[in-house]
C-alpha cells in the first residue's frame, strides 16, 4: 500500500493536481490512500520563523508517517519532502519519495502504448527543493521517455535553476511580488525557449505560475507533471 | 502588522514597473552569460578565500589593532569609528566646511550617510563613478553594488545630461560617458578632498586595495591634496598574499577576467630625490587618512550564525540571480541590497524594523548561496532572523493567520 501525502496546496488550492496524480496511480493499478487530509508538513511554519509551532506540528506528522502500513509514501510537493528529509529519522524518511522519483520506474510502462511520434516541446521548471536543496530530480528523465518530446530551455539548470518567486512564504503575504517574479521567469526564460508547455513538479510553483499566466495572458500551457502525463497518455488514445 | 502591508504594497508597484524590469534584464543578461566563463578558473580559489574570510572574522579585533599599528608606523592618519556618528565626527575634522569633495563609489559611505553629512557642511560632493554620478543627479539611489545605475535606461541618462548641460544629447552610451567625463575633469583638478572606499586591506603591510575599471578611483585618490579612505573593518585580511587572493575572486565574480586598474595604496606620497631629504606629498596627496568603521561589525563577528554576513566580498553576483532582486532591484534593500543586504540592514545599517520586510521577502530559494564565491549561507541567516522576529511578533499579518490555520485545520489555507 502507498500512502499519498498530497500536500496542502495540491489538496486545497490546486485539486486538479491532486486528481491527476490519483488517476496516474490508478492507471498503473497501484493501491494507495490519502494520508494527510488533516495534516500540514509544517514547511510554512518553518519558513515564517515559528519554530516552536513547527516542532509541535512535526511530532503529529511523524506519527502519521511512521505507520508500518505503507511501503512508500509519495508526496506531490517538494517542500513537504524537504521537511521530511531533514527532520525525520532516516528509518521513516527513506520511504518517502516525491512522485517524480516514484513514477520514474514506471516511465516505460506509462509510455509504452500506442505512441505515434509526437512533436511536443516543453520547458521544465525545476523546483528549488528538488534541484538545489535535495539535488535529486528525475522529472526530466520521465519526460524524455515520451517519444518525440523535446525539452527546451535554460542554460541555468540544476543547482543554478531560477526560483518561481513563491517560496519562503512570499506568496502568502506578498503575492503580487511573487507573481511578478514568476512572470519575470516566464518572460525571460520560458517563453524565449519556444516551448509549448511549462511543466512543473511543485504545486506551489504551479500556483504562482497559474496566477501569472492568467493575469498576464501568456499563451504557454502550464501543467503539473502528472497532469502532463495524463494528457499525453490520453492524446495517444490510452484510457485514462 | 500594517507596516508590512504598506511596504509590500509599495514594493508591488515597483515590481510591476516595466521600465525598471527592462533595465535590469539588459544588465543581468550580460552578467549571467559572463558568470560561468569568468568564474570557472577560480573555482578552487573560492575555498581558499572562504578560509581567509573565516579566519579574518574570527580574529577581527586583533587584525584591526594590528592594521592600526602598521598604518600609524607609516605615517598614515588612521581612525577606528565605533559608530556611524563617530565616523561622521572624524570626517567633520578632516574635511573643512565648503570643500569640493570628489568621491569614488562606496556603499560604506552610504551606510554613514556621508554625502548628506558633507552637504550640511556646505561641501560640494561629486560622485565620480559613472553609475553613481547618474544616480546622484537623478536624486535616486544606488540599485546594485557594482552597477549602481543598473535601473536607469540610456534614454533617461540622455535626458538627465540634457538638463545638466542644456545641450541636445543622443542616447548613445559612447556620447553619454564622454559628456560625464568632461564634466568631471575640472572637478578632479579643483577638488580639496578625495574619498574612496577599499575592497580589501591587509594587516601585514597596511595596504589598501582598490579595484576598478573606470579610472576614477586613481584620479580621486591621487589628484586632491587629501585622500580619505573609508572602509568597514571586515575588509581586513591578515596577509598581503591573502589580499591578492580575495581581490582575484572579487573581480572574477563581479564579471571580469581582470579589472582595468588595481590600485594598491600602501603609504604616503613621498620623494627623497633632493639630497635624500624625504618630502611627504611629493606628487600624490599630502595627507592620507584611513577611517576604519566598526558600526556593529565587531559585535556581529561574535555571533555564531550572523558572522557569516561579514564574509561578503560585495561582488554583487547574488543579486543578478535573486528572484526578488530581479523585480525590485535595490528596493529589495536599504543601504545594502538583496538577501545578504537584509541581514546587513538588520545588524549594521538600518536596524531591525527596516530589515523585517526585507527579511520576509526572501524566497529562501538558496540560489545566492550556490552563486556566492564564498558560499555565504544567506537563507540560513534569513531563517534565523525570522525566528527572532517571530518571537517579537514582528511578522506579516498573514503569517499569523497561516499559523492559526495550521494549528486549527491542519493546512495553511482555508478550505
Amino acid at each position: 500500500m502507498i500512502g499519498l501525502w498530497t500536500g496542502c496546496t495540491a489538496r486545497i488550492r490546486a485539486p486538479e493536481v491532486k486528481e491527476s496524480a490519483e488517476s496516474i496511480l490508478s492507471y498503473l493499478n497501484i493501491p494507495f490512500e490519502e494520508i494527510d487530509e488533516d495534516y500540514c508538513c509544517g514547511a510554512p511554519l518553518e519558513v515564517l520563523g515559528f519554530m516552536n509551532d513547527f516542532k509541535e506540528n512535526l511530532s503529529k506528522v511523524k506519527k502519521v508517517l511512521s505507520s508500518k502500513k505503507y511501503n512508500n509514501i509519495i508526496t506531490l510537493c517538494p517542500e513537504c519532502l524537504y521537511v521530511f528529509k531533514r527532520y525525520l529519522p532516516q528509518t521513516i524518511s527513506r520511504k518517502i519519495l516525491h512522485i517524480s522519483s516514484y513514477l520514474a520506474k514506471y516511465a516505460n510502462a506509462l509510455f509504452k502504448k500506442t505512441f505515434s511520434e509526437n512533436n511536443i516541446t516543453v520547458y521544465y521548471h525545476e523546483p528549488c527543493a528538488l534541484s538545489r536543496k535535495l539535488q535529486y530530480d528525475v522529472t526530466e528523465e520521465i519526460l524524455e521517455k515520451i517519444p518525440g518530446l523535446k525539452i527546451l530551455g535554460s542554460s541555468l539548470k540544476g543547482k543554478y535553476s531560477t526560483c518561481c518567486g513563491a517560496g519562503g512564504g512570499v506568496f502568502i503575504y506578498a503575492p503580487d511580488i511573487a507573481i511578478e517574479a514568476a512572470s519575470e521567469k516566464i518572460e525571460t526564460e520560458v517563453i524565449p525557449s519556444g516551448a509549448e508547455y511549462l511543466i512543473v513538479s511543485c504545486p506551489v510553483c504551479y500556483m504562482v505560475f497559474k496566477y501569472a499566466i492568467a493575469l498576464k495572458e501568456y499563451s504557454i500551457k502550464l501543467l503539473y507533471l502528472t497532469q502532463f502525463i495524463q494528457e499525453t497518455i490520453h492524446s495517444a488514445g490510452g484510457g485514462i | 502588522m500594517s507596516e508590512f502591508e504598506e511596504i509590500f504594497k509599495q514594493l508591488s508597484k515597483i515590481a510591476a514597473d516595466r521600465d525598471l524590469r527592462e533595465a535590469l534584464r539588459r544588465a543581468s543578461k550580460s552578467y549571467i552569460e559572463a558568470y560561468f566563463n569568468k568564474t570557472k578558473r577560480v573555482e578552487n580559489l573560492r575555498k581558499v578565500v572562504r578560509a581567509i574570510k573565516e579566519y579574518s572574522i574570527a580574529h577581527l579585533e586583533e587584525l584591526v589593532k594590528k592594521t592600526i599599528e602598521v598604518m600609524e608606523n607609516k605615517g598614515i592618519n588612521v581612525y577606528l569609528a565605533k559608530t556611524s556618528e563617530e565616523a561622521q565626527k572624524i570626517f567633520d575634522e578632516i574635511v573643512p566646511n565648503g570643500s569640493l569633495v570628489v568621491k569614488a563609489k562606496s556603499l560604506t559611505s552610504e551606510e554613514i550617510s556621508l554625502n548628506e553629512f558633507l552637504s550640511r557642511k556646505d561641501c560640494e560632493v561629486v560622485e565620480t563613478d559613472v553609475g553613481e554620478f547618474i544616480v546622484q543627479h537623478l536624486g535616486s539611489r544606488p540599485m546594485h553594488i557594482t552597477a549602481p545605475a543598473i535601473h536607469v535606461k540610456r534614454e533617461e541618462v540622455a535626458r538627465l545630461l540634457e538638463k545638466i548641460t542644456g545641450e541636445k544629447i543622443p542616447a548613445d552610451p559612447q556620447v553619454l560617458v564622454g559628456k560625464i567625463r568632461s564634466i568631471l575633469r575640472s572637478k578632479y583638478l579643483n577638488a580639496d578632498i578625495g574619498i574612496t572606499g577599499a575592497n580589501v586591506i591587509d594587516a601585514e603591510t597596511g595596504s589598501i586595495f582598490l579595484i576598478e575599471n573606470e579610472g576614477n578611483i586613481r584620479l580621486v585618490s591621487s589628484l586632491p591634496r587629501v585622500h580619505v579612505v573609508l572602509a568597514g573593518v571586515e575588509k581586513i585580511v591578515p596577509l598581503l598574499d591573502d589580499a591578492f587572493q580575495v581581490c582575484k575572486v572579487i573581480w572574477r565574480y563581479a564579471g571580469y577576467e581582470m579589472p582595468s586598474y588595481i590600485s594598491i595604496i600602501s603609504g604616503l606620497s613621498k620623494t627623497g630625490d633632493i639630497e635624500k631629504n624625504v618630502v611627504v606629498g611629493a606628487q600624490g596627496p599630502k595627507e592620507l587618512h584611513v577611517v576604519l568603521l566598526d558600526n556593529g561589525r565587531i559585535g556581529l563577528s561574535k555571533d555564531t550564525v550572523f558572522k557569516e554576513a561579514l564574509y561578503c566580498l560585495r561582488c554583487g553576483a547574488c543579486m543578478y540571480l535573486c528572484p526578488i532582486y530581479r523585480v525590485l532591484a535595490g528596493y529589495f534593500g536599504y543601504r545594502y541590497m538583496g538577501g545578504i543586504g537584509a541581514i546587513w540592514t538588520a545588524y549594521i545599517a538600518g536596524g531591525v524594523d527596516k530589515a523585517a520586510p526585507l527579511i520576509y521577502l526572501c524566497t529562501l530559494c538558496e540560489r545566492c548561496k550556490e552563486i556566492c564565491p564564498v558560499n555565504i549561507d544567506v537563507p540560513k541567516m534569513i531563517l534565523r532572523a525570522r525566528q527572532i522576529l517571530a518571537r517579537e511578533n514582528k511578522v506579516p499579518f498573514e503569517a499569523f493567520l497561516t499559523r492559526k490555520y495550521i494549528a486549527s485545520m491542519g493546512a495553511p489555507y482555508r478550505r
